[in-house]
């Protein structure tokens, strides 16, 4: 990366609808995936408007003037439209002049750190202020390993190569190396496919993700001792806590996954939101790495400056945590229309 | 099923996405959605776009049950239930007709509870997701 990146702000968006595992396996049985709840979108709300609430909360928190605003990039793999731009919708929304950059990505479960990879070299060519976000909800079969973890959250950042960042991207690299997808959605299909190949599948992860976070660290002259944060995409806690030493094990902070689930494309950014409120402090190193089947991961090294401040009416990932209402298993096959309406 | 065609809807976005009212620059007055004459005062062509806070307080609500809905809310009303309905007092004085949401009709809605707008699916049609502003319970 050639110039540092500033994020001006940031701002979270998590439905008030929870399901707990609890609730799972009165119906199944059981419950595949590690952790304790996972948030359910609600009724009148999809990846678009998830997308819509975190993007505002991060222009108020920001404080800029939206007109400011040079490109909207988004990653989603739940967009309720296949050929229908998810960037223009929001930008509507916001009220955004529309001569900007839209860009949506839908390639993988970590559109939302594509977005931002592809955000930060815009932005740094081409100057201005870059609105990146990730919303997802990601629907498959009732009665899918997979199904039981997908939650629902949208997350948004803005950043610029000028102004007074709260925290401030020194470098990023990708790791593309092969593997066969085992985690997939066919053209056409609602629902996503999971092979559940479980060492494949977290033999890809294991090297995608190291490849990544390897590359940057020697790039940027760094080791794990250096790091005070480290949050990994996964599908649950898990998956990125095998990948960690025991020793820097209390350097990965992944609570917001125990409650939220798999947000998809939204989990990095949501992840790297929950570090910037819950932990860091002036001067923290943050690694934020994200992982898709078949796509690979995407690292980035952050310094964090100094807290946001809090905007009356404009709610924290803290509040998004506190408000919910649990619901029951069928009402959440109704919210996620996984049965015919 | 009530039409509201692609080009009506469109029409009426900035309201709809945002609550953009005319603000007559000859007496001040607030229209909502913004209007060629003044309510108040009557003067033609004079309104400037302006956006509204989107805070506000329940003025009057009713809640609809099953079979009250008109049929473009049906399926979201299988997937909700009964919904209510209020007239929202807006803190800049108008008062608006909307859906509210993130709230259980019966235990949560009361005559002078704080609400703002939030973006959400509003209902399908041709497709097409119409998409506009409901209220919810206001946290600080």
């Amino acid at each position: 990366m050639d110039n540092s990146i500033k994020i001006l702000g940031y701002g979270s968006y998590i439905p008030m609808y929870r399901i707990k595992r609890e609730e799972y396996i009165r119906i199944w049985g059981y419950f595949s995936g590690s952790i304790e709840e996972k948030s359910v979108i609600g009724y009148d709300e999809d990846a678009i408007t998830m997308a819509v609430e975190a993007a505002n909360n991060a222009i108020k928190n920001t404080g800029i003037d939206k007109e400011k605003i040079s490109l909207i990039a988004v990653g989603t793999c739940s967009s309720p439209y296949s050929i229908k731009s998810v960037a223009s919708e929001i930008a509507m929304a916001l009220g955004i002049p529309l001569d900007i950059a839209l860009l949506d990505f839908k390639e993988s479960e970590k559109a939302g750190s594509t977005a931002l990879s592809a955000g930060i070299d815009i932005i740094n060519s081409k100057g201005g202020y870059g609105l990146i976000i990730g919303s997802d909800s990601i629907s498959t079969d009732p009665g899918e390993n997979s199904e039981h973890t997908l939650g629902a959250a949208a997350a948004a950042l803005i950043i610029s190569k000028s102004g007074n960042g709260i925290a401030e991207i020194l470098n990023k690299k990708s790791s593309n190396i092969e593997f066969i997808p085992d985690r997939f959605k066919k053209e056409g299909s609602k629902n996503l496919t999971d092979l559940e190949i479980a060492s494949y599948s977290n033999y890809a992860y294991k090297n995608s993700v190291k490849n990544a976070m390897n590359n940057l660290m020697k790039e940027s002259n760094l080791t794990l001792e250096d790091i005070d944060h480290i949050f990994i995409q996964g599908h649950d806690l898990k998956q990125p806590s095998r990948l960690i030493d025991k020793k820097y094990k209390e350097k990965l902070y992944l609570d917001i996954i125990r409650i939220t689930g798999d947000c998809g494309s939204a989990t990095s950014l949501l992840g790297l939101n929950s570090i910037f409120h819950y932990r860091a402090k002036s001067n923290d190193k943050i690694i934020l790495v994200s992982y898709a089947s078949g796509a690979g991961s995407d690292a980035f090294y952050i310094k964090f400056n100094n807290k946001q401040q809090k905007i009356k009416g404009v709610l924290t990932i803290e509040q998004y945590i506190n408000r919910k209402k649990y619901i029951a298993y069928e009402k959440y096959l109704k919210f996620k229309e996984l049965i015919e309406l | 099923m009530a039409h509201v065609s692609i080009p009506k809807y469109w029409k009426a976005l900035p309201q709809k996405y945002r609550l953009v009212a005319g603000k007559c620059s000859n007496c001040g007055e607030l229209n909502f959605p913004p209007k060629t004459l003044c309510k108040k005062c009557g003067s033609q062509g004079t309104q400037i776009e302006t956006a509204l806070s989107g805070l506000g307080t329940v003025y009057s609500f009713t809640i609809i049950g099953r079979g009250g809905a008109p049929p473009e809310f049906a399926k979201m009303q299988k997937k909700c239930g009964p919904y209510a309905i209020a007239i929202v007092e807006l803190d800049e004085g108008l008062k608006i007709n909307v859906q509210l949401t993130d709230c259980d009709p019966f235990d949560d809605v009361k005559i002078g509870m704080r609400v703002s707008a939030v973006f959400r699916q509003i209902y399908e049609q041709e497709g097409v997701i119409r998409y506009g502003l409901k209220f919810r319970p206001y946290i600080e």
